[in-house]
């Protein structure tokens, strides 16, 4: 199995993430994303026509897109059904319907920071301005799982809809979004910091509280 | 917007959201506050700013009853006193690098913060409240006051035969930004208190806090109910603005506020 990645990507990240917590084994190929553009070469256009990073190569098979990595990961690795909890049909849609969300994070949280880190030529008051929409999105979500005694998005127990969430929700403040204004995700966020296994990448503060 | 000059006692944050050994920031106009625990459950309210090179020191991280900076590791003690150099254990720090303080209270499950002078007597709610959530509104705090002086607001809520009330949202308490809702037929709470901090021109966080009537078993249902209300407060104040009407939104939609149709403005 293999990984096209790259250190500072937070979709890379979710996959390096479930690898770890799967406590499974996969191959690391480095993407040179930035400066390098390789990610747009025409060999790595053959992989993935989109241009885009992760891609996982399995068995001879490719799958591109985040959260389609996680789903196919614990599908197939996550004896437990931990991760991904495909005998409740409920959780199915919930799951299913957050890991769709996690793109809309992307499109502005990780947008804003291409704009700050990368020097990406957007929109980035656009970006910020719609990463402040999705989270209160986020924020209203987890103080109602909050008041009913539940730490994570969906289900008693962390999901890949948590990982797929996590990396550019913590990244925000590289793109200049600031979280005070969202306690119940803060609070989320310092739990998965302390789940078993988790370990960070550039630009997540990881102090075990 | 209005001076946030923090000369009266101001809602930063609520209790249950600083958790012993954690630290977070508060934006209060220009004033940028580190708010942080230790484990002896005090809290603080601080300048959030390193003395040494200016680190945000709400990206710090605590040890028992002391504040560590991430960036250099100089570490404050309770009372914002430098305790420890980590490049330079050899050396006492220096007595004058200490961090500005801001008086600070927690009351009605809400903590609170000035500038200064000790000598003003701190907020007072009789009662056992509890944090019920903060909720950012992208409006500055003299409009939210002035949509809860209107009586615009309208909390529902069921009594002990499961019928609804209504109840119209009582004035601020002393133009403090502090809006406290007496409720004396529901069977959920007896009270409502929402403490408005005046985030910067366009944003207002409302720290809110509830008396709940009952057994603690159901606590939660009062909470939530709280919060779906604040959440209808949120879209009225914000959408007023932008010159949405929310009058022709199905009454199902917006289950507890109703916009009375005398309000002014
Ligand atoms: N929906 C995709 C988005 C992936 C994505 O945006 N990847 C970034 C790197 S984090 C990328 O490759 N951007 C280059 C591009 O979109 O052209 C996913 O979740 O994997
Ligand atoms: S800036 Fe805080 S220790 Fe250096």
């Amino acid at each position: 199995m293999k990984l096209y990645d790259y250190v500072l990507s937070g979709n890379c990240y979710k996959i390096r993430l479930l690898v770890r917590f799967l406590e499974i084994e996969c191959e690391i190929v480095a993407v040179d994303f930035y400066p390098g553009r390789e990610h747009k070469s025409a060999a790595f256009l053959g992989i993935n026509p989109l241009g885009q990073i992760p891609v996982l190569e399995d068995d001879g098979l490719v799958i591109r897109d985040a959260q389609a990595i996680l789903l196919y990961l614990a599908n197939k690795y996550d004896g437990h059904g931990r991760w991904w909890p495909s005998g409740d049909p409920r959780l199915v849609g919930e799951v299913t319907m957050w890991l769709v969300f996690a793109d809309r994070i992307t499109a502005t949280s990780s947008a804003a920071r291409m704009h700050d880190v990368l020097g990406y030529d957007l929109d980035v008051g656009a970006a910020r301005a719609g990463a402040r929409s999705v989270f209160r999105v986020l924020e209203d979500h987890l103080t109602d799982r909050e008041f009913g005694g539940h730490e994570w998005i969906a289900g008693p127990a962390p999901t890949i809809a948590d990982i797929a969430c996590f990396p550019y929700t913590a990244l925000a403040h590289d793109g200049g979004i600031d979280l005070s204004p969202w306690p119940a995700i803060r609070r989320w966020l310092r739990r998965f910091t302390n789940l078993p296994g988790f370990f960070t990448m550039p630009g997540i503060d990881h102090i075990r509280r | 917007m209005e001076e946030a000059s923090l000369s009266s006692w101001t809602a930063v944050g609520l209790s249950a959201a600083v958790s012993p050994g954690t630290a977070c920031r508060a934006l209060v106009g220009d004033h940028d506050l580190v708010i942080w625990r230790g484990r002896d459950r005090q809290v603080r309210v601080w300048e959030n700013r390193c003395p040494h090179r200016g680190m945000r020191l709400s990206y710090g991280f605590v040890r028992g009853d002391r504040l560590t900076c991430c960036y250099h590791g100089w570490t404050y003690d309770g009372e914002g006193a430098c305790t420890l150099i980590p490049a330079r254990p050899d050396l006492a720090p220096p007595k004058a690098v200490r961090i500005g303080q801001y008086a600070r209270a927690e009351h009605a499950g809400i903590i609170w913060a000035a500038s200064g002078s000790i000598g003003m007597e701190a907020p007072s709610f009789p009662g056992d409240w509890i944090g019920c959530r903060s909720i950012a509104i992208d409006r500055p705090r003299e409009e939210v006051d002035s949509h809860f002086a209107s009586g615009r607001f309208i909390l529902s809520h069921p009594d002990q035969h499961g019928e609804i009330n209504r109840i119209a949202c009582a004035p601020s308490l002393n133009g403090d930004g502090v809006h406290r809702i007496e409720l004396h037929d529901s069977h959920l709470f007896e009270a409502v208190l929402c403490a408005g901090q005046p985030v910067s021109g366009t944003q207002t966080m409302l720290h809110v806090s509830v008396r709940p009537r009952g057994a603690a078993g159901k606590h939660g249902e009062a909470l939530r109910h709280v919060s779906d209300w604040l959440k209808e407060v949120r879209t009225l104040v914000e959408n007023r603005r932008a010159g949405i009407r929310t009058l022709g939104v199905p009454r199902a939609r917006l289950p507890h506020i109703l916009e009375r149709d005398h309000g002014p403005g």
